[in-house]
């Protein structure tokens, strides 16, 4: 069997009691470990991140028996050390990348418009009016605003960048969701 | 266990590449095990991100992004939301992710003694000094011309401020509840040109007529160009003070038949 292919279910249900013998925080690490995954594939300049995570898995899962009887430590430290290997692998394959077309007045009108329509549905109006807050201003006085809105809202100001990260991660998703629905 | 500043040093370090193989491997360890770190690591990428839509970055920080992150889904949606967000707060038209550099810096930029410079992505062979004399000629000339020439201007009333596309609020959301864009007029605007996006099911047209409406009268304004894609206008700026302003357009065909189409092109002037 190819190291590449999807694993058979009994192989992944393994996999997820070999992360925690609880299914449901099983499933919540697996997720938080493939996640990393392919943040650290993007990092990396894969093009396919998600393709290179799967891969990851599927070589996980196809060793999965051997692992039960024999890894020690973190599983996610395990998943790491065979996505590097992964990536190693592909990276001379790997074309150069074209560097990102111009931004287009067209596109990116667009792209506001999806913006507007996912902080109304997507973000509660607190939520939009601080994402909207927080980008308000350029250089120094948006490093002043963001401390003023950190200020106002009684945490730090990396507490308040974290805040705004996780918010805007549940609105990218629906403003290419909001696009491919233009595109239509 | 709590971030320290050299972590989030590292983690920037580690997007921008400039960690050796040993120290990329630890943090990418970390990042598998470590929530703090890993949330530092997606709110630096916002940032890294925003820096480089800014044109805050090295050409080497800049070129590296764009060979890396930036070719990755994650990197593409971060940069697409990044510019969406400074849309929403500047018109498109100044939108600009990597400013050009300035004429001195072009000009500075053939004074160095490399080989070959360069600049914004294309070559500048090595200049000898008698080319320098030259070329210090044809810029002072230059820009003398240019004085002269911006003060004529100037007399003339001031300058056309290109504002941002807009697009129809049919194009839009359907005709209901659209925000209009906001463009900020300079002090020395005379005029204000807008492109207005047309509807891709549009009806060819031989010409447009565009009325401004402020929601007590109605003015025609000029249509100065247009194609395929797009109707633009110019709005001497004495007809749009502070306010909000609706645009209208129509298209005339061959036959000399009118076609309204559909929507309003919004905007607030400040």
């Amino acid at each position: 069997m190819n190291k590449r292919e999807p694993p058979s279910q009994e192989a992944f249900d393994k996999l997820l009691s070999w992360l925690d013998p609880d299914r449901d925080k099983a499933a919540e690490k697996y997720q938080r470990i493939y996640l990393r995954l392919v943040r650290i594939f993007a990092a990396k300049g894969c093009v396919d991140e998600g393709d290179l995570a799967d891969q990851t898995v599927n070589v996980v899962a196809i060793k999965i028996d051997w692992l039960i009887e024999n890894y020690v430590g973190d599983p996610a430290l395990y998943f790491y050390g065979v996505a590097n290997k992964i990536f190693l692998e592909q990276r001379p394959r790997r074309p150069l990348p074209s560097p990102p077309p111009p931004p287009d007045n067209t596109e990116i009108e667009r792209r506001c418009h999806c913006l507007e329509k996912c902080l109304e549905t997507d973000a509660s109006p607190e939520e939009r009016d601080l994402v909207i807050r927080y980008h308000e201003g350029d250089g120094r006085a948006r490093i002043e605003n963001r401390k003023r809105m950190a200020e106002e809202l009684g945490i730090t100001v990396n507490a308040l960048r974290i805040r705004i990260c996780h918010i805007q991660a549940r609105l990218r998703p629906c403003i290419e969701e909001c696009l491919r629905q233009l595109d239509w | 266990m709590a971030l320290s500043n050299h972590d989030q040093t590292q983690i920037r370090e580690y997007l921008l590449g400039k960690l050796n193989e040993e120290e990329q491997q630890r943090i990418e360890e970390r990042l598998m095990v470590e929530d703090e770190l890993f949330d530092e690591f997606e709110a630096s990428k916002d940032e890294l991100i925003e820096d480089y839509c800014d044109g805050e970055l090295s050409q080497n920080e800049r070129q590296w992004l764009e060979e890396h992150f930036l070719v990755s889904n994650d990197g593409r949606q971060r940069r697409a939301f990044a510019l969406a967000m400074k849309c929403f707060h500047v018109p498109v038209a100044q939108v600009n992710e990597a400013p050009r550099p300035t004429w001195f810096q072009r000009f500075k930029s053939l004074f160095r003694t490399e080989p070959a410079a360069v600049i914004n992505g294309s070559s500048v062979a090595l200049v000898q000094p008698w080319t320098l004399v030259l070329l210090t000629s044809v810029v002072l000339v230059a820009l003398i011309g240019l004085l002269v020439g911006t003060r004529t201007f100037s007399r003339g009333g001031g300058i056309t401020f290109t504002g941002p596309t807009l697009a129809s609020n049919v194009i839009k959301r359907g005709a209901e509840n659209s925000l209009p864009k906001k463009v900020k007029l300079p002090r020395n605007a005379a005029s204000l040109k807008l492109r207005l996006l047309l509807p891709k099911d549009a009806t060819p047209a031989t010409r447009y007529e565009a009325e401004l409406d402020d929601r007590i009268n109605t003015k025609q304004s000029e249509v100065v160009e247009f194609d395929n894609e797009a109707v633009s206008v110019v709005i001497p700026a004495d007809q749009i003070p502070r306010g909000e302003y609706s645009l209208k357009l129509t298209a005339i065909d061959a036959a000399g038949a009118r076609h309204a189409i559909p929507g309003e092109y919004l905007f607030n002037t400040e």
